[in-house]
């Protein structure tokens, strides 16, 4: 099932949340289980027993660990630890790697092995590296293993985060399993972020997205060099409306249901460097691994020349897990470089020059990296750098300047929404207001603010019913995951 | 004091309580209801708006659960289905406009409130348009009657200057000239000038609907008897009346944009109009026009009542020159100006026809044979290889 759809928002979550809200706080988990189950199962009726298998296995294996730590045996224990990580990355290969390895594998062989084409289950990467953070976080005496199988399965499957993040671990929310509260202001604000993450994906992603679509299809009469930096910047938005609008409306919906998931994303094109950039940028991935790659790796305490080839994998693993395609791992290293650059002098330098120098410079190579990152067929992506470089290719064409003046008002407003700006500006009326009448602003001024910020989000969601009902191109970019 | 600072805390959040609780109600409400609607009310079957018949939802399947295709037509009837679908509809093409789009599911926003359907050179399949050309080719070689084609224009030909700026539109120059090239077993009727001459006089193509109104059709008219060596009569001596005032298109249907303008249906009043007998598919009906349209969706189905395989037309002329037409939907209303100079004409649809076209063309001993089909469906019709049979 999908977020942004009429099944979920008008059938799926009235019953699910008014159920939840009614029921004695003691069923709440199996409740939550319960129509997480059927949540993905109505996407994946078959590829659910996956993740049962997964559940089931690593929920023994957690409390194996905790029991052999606990009796003092910790070879024992690393034994289960090893075997319960290898299972996730099994499950998480066969799955998502297999036709990547065989491709590798055939380019090598002479006889040429055929491609399994084996489905790849929903949200598969973000649940096996949730289960995988658990038992590892266990082993490492972080937390204590879960005894309740319910409330374990409930933390891996929990429909808000399950298909596209952020990765929670474990311990953030250990005490949310059992010590939530169910409080009218959280379910309120909850809400307001989830229709705010719906309005992202329904509005800005999915028309930003189409015209991403034409330009990336557009025929060699129709193509120049400003329609593709109009489709480059066109991705650019999409990515971030469609992956930050799914994990505004999972942390919105974690909070109405009494959970505090952790925030996945910073006003990533505000960043003045790539380095800020994957630090505002699907904050849960890095900080995963970090915690689970680059340090154990020896991160950065075994001498340059092995933080080097730490960084290296931690890259390379990080554009892998975002498609098993030659594309994503080349996108993994371009960062790997650029970061290392940057750690190397450019930071330096970068302090000594304006500003909006910084800025610039950053955009220009995150919509660099998008570009790498949509394009996986490799001869697509040759072909649309060659545009971008205007090699061969006319400098604007009917087609680029009718795509843009078409859509300069979306993308304006976009641009708009991806700083800090229109919450400042919000801010700074309101505070002028309560400068100017502070005895309303005392006593009603939380209220007015909340009713607007309702107001915005009433509108939002009629307008994202609007589009989904009129059978807008609505896909969705991280299935893939 | 401190009590009372106390007090209006404790009011402060109590009173925010209430508006969190509000906000959540009304929220859920907003949501719920459609929900509701949709499991509970009767479904509906069929949008007069879209033309199509509206998807409904399935039985439980257990074999069709487990390959995830009971879920997609749920979800596909959830939308179909769903309580105020046409005024989403229409919500979604004003935001739309609003942002500044200038085509919507395939039409471009033209100038004067009117609308174009979009028909890009990706939209046109060369291939299949140059098989249709042989086709047309061999049908018009083996008959021994003169054969005509006239081609009509896509309103966004003609009409390229009310379309929004630098839109892109597909090549209809380059296709005519190939046209020229490749049909050379057919006399070709070129009424490009003709409407564009006529073009800044009325309006020669609806605003809300793909097909050419009532003077567009005149218009070709003339140029075909131009052509064939028919008498030309003049436009007033047709009687053209108005019949609808309230037709809104396919063009509409496909943006139901709240801001659009119906357009005006013009017929001509002529004695064969009303006496003629057509036998449509077998079934045989007394005059051309189909009354009960007018108060349907499809308003255009006036005209004959719709497109059917085979139409045969019993005019009442007296001068015994019968008439073919292979087509498509324009030659319904560019069909009655002929009533007067042919004794019968036969309208030949192949998307709807399975006997053998080309055998029918023979047998029937026909004076004229026109080919009739606007561009682009021609050029992407999968049908017309029925013409070789």
């Amino acid at each position: 099932m999908v977020f942004s759809s009429i099944i979920f928002l008008c059938i799926f979550m009235p019953i699910v949340f008014i159920t939840y809200f009614l029921c004695p706080a003691g069923l709440r988990n199996a409740l939550l289980l319960i129509a997480s189950l059927v949540f993905y199962a109505w996407g994946e009726p078959v590829y659910i027993l996956v993740m049962l298998f997964s559940t089931v296995f690593n929920y023994f294996s957690g409390r194996l660990i905790y029991m052999f730590k606990n009796k003092l045996m910790p070879r024992q224990a690393k034994i289960v630890l090893v075997i319960s990580v290898i299972e996730s990355i099994v499950v998480l290969f066969l799955f998502k790697y297999t036709d990547f390895f065989i491709q590798i594998v055939n380019t090598f062989s002479i006889k040429e092995i055929p491609l399994m084409e084996i489905a790849l289950p929903a949200g598969i990467s973000f649940y096996t590296f949730q289960i995988m953070s658990y038992t590892i976080d266990v082993y490492r005496g972080h937390v204590e293993a879960q005894k309740n199988i319910i409330d374990f399965a409930m933390y891996v499957c929990m429909f808000p985060q399950l298909i596209a993040g952020p990765v929670v671990r474990y311990g953030q929310v250990v005490y949310d399993i059992h010590g939530r509260k169910l409080e009218w202001q959280n379910i309120a604000l909850g809400f307001q972020r989830f229709v705010t993450g719906l309005g992202k994906k329904v509005i800005f992603a999915n028309l930003t997205g189409a015209l991403w679509e034409d330009v990336y299809n557009a025929s060699a009469a129709n193509t120049s060099v400003l329609l593709a930096w109009l489709g480059a910047v066109a991705y650019t938005f999409q990515i971030y409306f469609d992956f930050s609008g799914y994990s505004d409306m999972a942390i919105g919906m974690g909070q109405m249901l009494g959970f505090d998931f952790p925030e996945n994303f910073n006003y990533p094109y505000q960043s003045e460097s790539i380095t800020e950039f994957w630090r505002r940028w699907h904050i849960s991935l890095s900080t995963w691994f970090k915690e689970y790659v680059y340090i154990p790796l020896g991160g950065n305490r075994k001498g340059l020349p092995r933080q080097v080839v730490n960084l290296f994998i931690v890259w390379v693993l990080t554009g892998l897990w975002h498609g098993a395609a030659w594309n994503f791992v080349i996108w993994g290293i371009y960062f790997f470089v650029l970061l290392l650059i940057e750690k190397w002098f450019l930071l330096g330098i970068l302090q000594k020059v304006p500003k909006i120098i910084r800025h610039l410079y950053a955009l220009l190579f995150i919509v660099i990296g998008w570009v790498v990152f949509a394009c996986e067929d490799s001869g697509a992506l040759v072909s649309y750098f060659k545009a971008l470089a205007g090699a061969g290719v006319p400098l604007a064409s009917d087609f680029a300047v009718y795509k843009l003046y078409t859509h300069i008002i979306l993308l304006l407003i976009m641009a708009l929404a991806c700083t800090k700006l229109p919450k400042r500006f919000m801010f700074k009326i309101e505070a002028m207001y309560a400068a100017k009448h502070p005895a309303i602003d005392k006593f009603y001024g939380e209220k007015i603010h909340f009713w607007i910020i309702s107001a915005f989000t009433f509108i939002t969601l009629i307008l994202s019913i609007a589009l989904l009902v009129s059978g807008s191109y609505n896909p969705f970019l991280y299935f893939r995951f | 004091m401190y009590y009372a600072g106390i007090l209006i805390n404790d009011l402060g959040s109590f009173i925010m309580n209430k508006s969190y609780k509000i906000y959540v109600i009304i929220m859920f409400v907003l949501l719920a209801v459609p929900g509701l609607l949709l499991l509970v009310l009767p479904e509906r079957e069929y949008s007069s708006n879209e033309n199509r018949y509206l998807d409904k939802m399935p039985k439980a399947d257990l074999q069709e659960i487990s390959t995830g295709g009971f879920q997609d037509k749920v979800t596909s009837a959830a939308s179909d289905q769903f309580i105020v679908r046409d005024f989403m509809m229409g919500v979604s093409t004003t935001f739309k406009k609003t942002l500044g789009f200038k085509d919507i599911s395939g039409v471009y926003i033209a100038k004067d409130n009117r609308y174009i359907s979009k028909i890009t050179s990706s939209d046109i399949v060369s291939d299949t348009f140059i098989q249709n050309l042989m086709y047309t080719s061999y049908f018009a070689e083996q008959q021994e009657a003169e054969v005509y084609t006239m081609l009509v224009p896509s309103p966004g030909t003609i009409l390229g200057d009310k379309l929004p700026a630098f839109a892109p539109f597909y090549n209809a120059d380059s296709m005519y000239n190939t046209v020229n090239t490749l049909l050379d077993t057919s006399k070709i009727i070129d009424i490009r000038e003709i409407l564009e001459q006529q073009e800044s006089a009325a309006d020669i193509y609806y605003k809300t609907d793909h097909h050419w109104t009532l003077q567009g059709a005149y218009a070709a008219y003339r140029e075909y008897c131009n052509t064939t060596g028919i008498q030309k009569h003049s436009y007033g001596s047709f009687n053209p009346e108005k019949v609808s005032g309230s037709f809104y298109g396919t063009l509409y249907s496909k943006v139901l944009d709240f801001m659009a303008k119906p357009d005006e249906i013009y017929a001509i009043r002529t004695e064969q109009a009303e006496s003629a007998v057509v036998t449509c598919d077998g079934e045989e009906k007394k005059g051309i026009y189909d009354k009960s349209a007018l108060s349907q969706k499809d308003k255009y189905a006036y005209f004959f009542g719709g497109n059917y395989g085979r139409m045969d037309i019993k005019t009442g002329s007296s001068t015994g020159l019968k008439l073919l037409v292979i087509k498509d939907s324009f030659a319904n209303s560019f069909v009655p100006f002929l009533l007067g100079d042919y004794s019968s004409i036969t309208m030949i649809d192949p998307r709807y026809y399975n006997k053998p076209v080309l055998k029918v063309a023979k047998q029937g001993k026909y004076d004229h044979i026109l080919i009739l089909y606007e561009t682009s469906n021609f050029a992407g019709d999968s049908n017309l290889y029925k013409l070789t049979n």
